[in-house]
């Protein structure tokens, strides 16, 4: 009895010496910023304002300005679709290497490592080596025409219809080692009995992958989406870097639209605005995430059960 | 096809896709580092040149050696009065 | 006139002080996340000081678009001078990692049976040792791994050092950008020297850890 007393003692006492840096730190850093955010959504802080803190009081008006803005609207879309677009691309390839390389071969191992590098290069080198690469008088081009037989010049950087698809390329050649690492981890944990077993009874290879394998990996898959498409929402160094959201606004995703807000257009609380009603939408497609990756991870735990 | 056909033609197919990749992932690597030898007038060459015929260290040399670069301890300093020599 | 003043300081290329920032910044914001996450998931853990919603939402604390916030966090570090400072960056990048600290250590920890802990125990040795002198010298590599892992992270972060820093904080990948609008054009040639220096590093620390990417990654969904 008096045992379980202790144990329930000490766990609280180092509950409470363990998450205070991390709560402090959290009050201390985010928790100001996020109120000010709040703040500035409230009250307009202009460029003859002379300190954040002296900002009109302009109630719900700058929200109002900001929901209805298809500016803003657009950008919402081109974030989601680009997002959507490069985590299927990422996906697709990535698992569709695992599947070619999760059973041993013999360069395996060269292969592994060379297919993993892209995921470790600093994004903003990504960036700009794209750059280079993709000048309308560039090595891609080059090699392009080479193959076709004729001058090849796309305006990858140039060309308002194609830059957002070349953002999208960026993204999956950086991040498609991502989905391949768990998907060839994810692969290799699954028990062999039932594969061999379906083998045996003379299944198909395709309808053994549909109906045993492709079930057990669900979880993961989840995963590999959910972490992918969020991080994807954020991206900044490739849009930014290159585009400056341009040609145009062709490439304007919701974090380059708040860049410019803040920092080019110095409209400070249209940001603020914008930044709060992406947060509501992040905060729920997380919660979602959220719910969906415990379902995941209670699945788990029952087929391991079994 | 008898199955050993089966498992050639699988390897191949898994090699071709794999190598397809593969030269996918090296391309963009192998072109940074070979245009960080490149002397100016390679940067932005067309047809592009893919190997420059007169490789240089006068890229890094600039970046990470001398005095405004980003090694400035004596093992650097040697090295780019070394090249400072030669180019 | 300040302003031209401040831009032009903001384009002239120092890449020592950016490697300089970048190794000192990543390496104390590395070392502190992987220590006070060490130390939760420890909690987390044995004790359950963190429920299982509790955990996920600790992650997806790091889900949230940076951009949302490091706006006003600019204004914020300006009032109190963290601006543009090696401090501020650490501290930021402290409180962005610690979720990956904290999930990818306690997978390792998990590992840890319990008997080793209770014989330290019964041989009259108190949390502090225990947990110092028997768990984590058996995570030993695990707990590099994670170094190494948000090492990789931070190193490579260009938003929030971005927007942070003006002149004396500047990261490497911050000092990358100015090659782009160099004054003297496209000097793509120096750009690519710059990148290879800041990338081969991290390239062959992440082929080294390999073997942990995939547990890293997986946030214990994948059992081995």
């Amino acid at each position: 009895m008096a045992r379980s007393e202790i144990m329930l003692q000490r766990t609280k006492r180092y509950k409470k010496m363990v998450l205070f840096p991390l709560i402090a730190s959290i009050m201390l850093i985010l928790g100001p910023a996020l109120l000010l955010q709040l703040y500035l959504s409230f009250n307009y802080y202009s460029i003859y304002s002379e300190g954040w803190w002296a900002s009109e009081w302009y109630a719900l008006d700058i929200f109002s300005e900001v929901v209805f803005d298809s500016r803003f609207h657009i950008a919402i879309i081109r974030s989601l679709g680009f997002a959507l677009a490069s985590t299927v691309g990422c996906f697709v390839i990535g698992f569709g290497l695992a599947l070619l390389m999760y059973k041993n071969f013999r360069l395996q191992w060269f292969y592994y490592i060379i297919f993993i590098i892209p995921m470790l290069t600093v994004p903003i080198v990504i960036a700009y080596t794209a750059e280079m690469i993709l000048y309308q008088k560039g090595p891609l081009n080059g090699i392009l025409s080479s193959i076709v037989g004729r001058d090849m010049l796309i305006m990858w950087i140039t060309n308002p219809d194609i830059a957002l698809l070349t953002v999208v390329l960026m993204e999956v050649w950086n991040w498609a080692p991502f989905s391949f690492i768990i998907m060839m981890a994810g692969l290799a944990s699954l028990p062999k009995e039932p594969v061999e077993a379906a083998q045996i009874l003379g299944a198909s290879r395709f309808k053994i992958f549909y109906e045993i394998q492709l079930p057990l990996l669900r979880p993961i898959i989840v995963l590999a989406l959910v972490l992918r498409f969020l991080e994807a929402m954020a991206e900044f160094p490739k849009t930014w870097a290159i585009f400056q959201g341009g040609p145009g606004t062709a490439t304007e995703t919701i974090p380059v639209l708040i860049y410019l807000n803040t920092w080019y257009y110095f409209d400070w609380s249209k940001a603020a605005a914008m930044s709060y009603i992406v947060m509501m939408m992040m905060v729920v497609i997380i919660l979602t995430a959220i719910k969906i990756l415990q379902k995941e991870n209670k699945r788990i735990a029952q087929v391991q059960a079994n | 096809m008898t199955k050993s056909q089966k498992q050639n033609l699988d390897n191949v197919i898994r090699y071709t896709l794999l190598t397809v990749w593969l030269l996918i992932v090296l391309f963009p690597l192998f072109w940074i580092v070979a245009t960080s030898f490149k002397p100016d007038k390679d940067w932005l060459a067309w047809p592009p040149v893919y190997w420059s015929e007169e490789p240089t260290m006068s890229n890094y040399n600039n970046v990470w050696g001398g005095r405004n670069g980003a090694c400035r301890n004596a093992i650097c300093s040697i090295r780019s009065e070394t090249i400072h020599s030669t180019s | 006139m300040e302003h031209a003043e401040t831009q032009y300081a903001q384009s002239v290329q120092k890449p020592f002080t950016a490697l300089r920032n970048s190794t000192i910044i990543s390496f104390i914001s590395t070392f502190l996340s992987v220590s006070f996450g060490a130390f939760i998931a420890y909690g987390v853990s044995r004790y359950k000081v963190l429920s299982e919603t509790r955990m996920f939402q600790l992650l997806m604390l790091r889900m949230v678009p940076p951009i949302v916030l490091v706006g006003p966090l600019s204004l914020y570090y300006t009032t109190i001078g963290l601006i543009d400072s090696l401090t501020g960056l650490i501290a930021i990048y402290f409180i962005t990692t610690l979720p990956y600290a904290v999930w990818m250590t306690k997978s390792f920890i998990d590992e840890v049976p319990i008997e080793l802990e209770q014989a330290a125990e019964i041989m009259g040795a108190n949390r502090w040792t225990i947990i110092t002198e028997v768990v984590f010298p058996v995570i030993r590599s695990g707990l590099l791994a994670t170094f190494l892992f948000i090492l990789i992270l931070t190193w490579s972060e260009y938003l929030v050092a971005f927007i942070l820093s003006k002149t004396d904080a500047v990261t490497l990948p911050v000092e990358l950008a100015k090659y782009e609008g160099s004054s003297e054009g496209r000097v793509y040639g120096r750009q690519a020297a710059l990148s290879v220096g800041i990338t081969i590093p991290l390239i062959i620390v992440g082929i080294t850890i390999r073997k942990h990417l995939a547990r890293g990654f997986s946030f214990g969904m994948i059992r081995k």
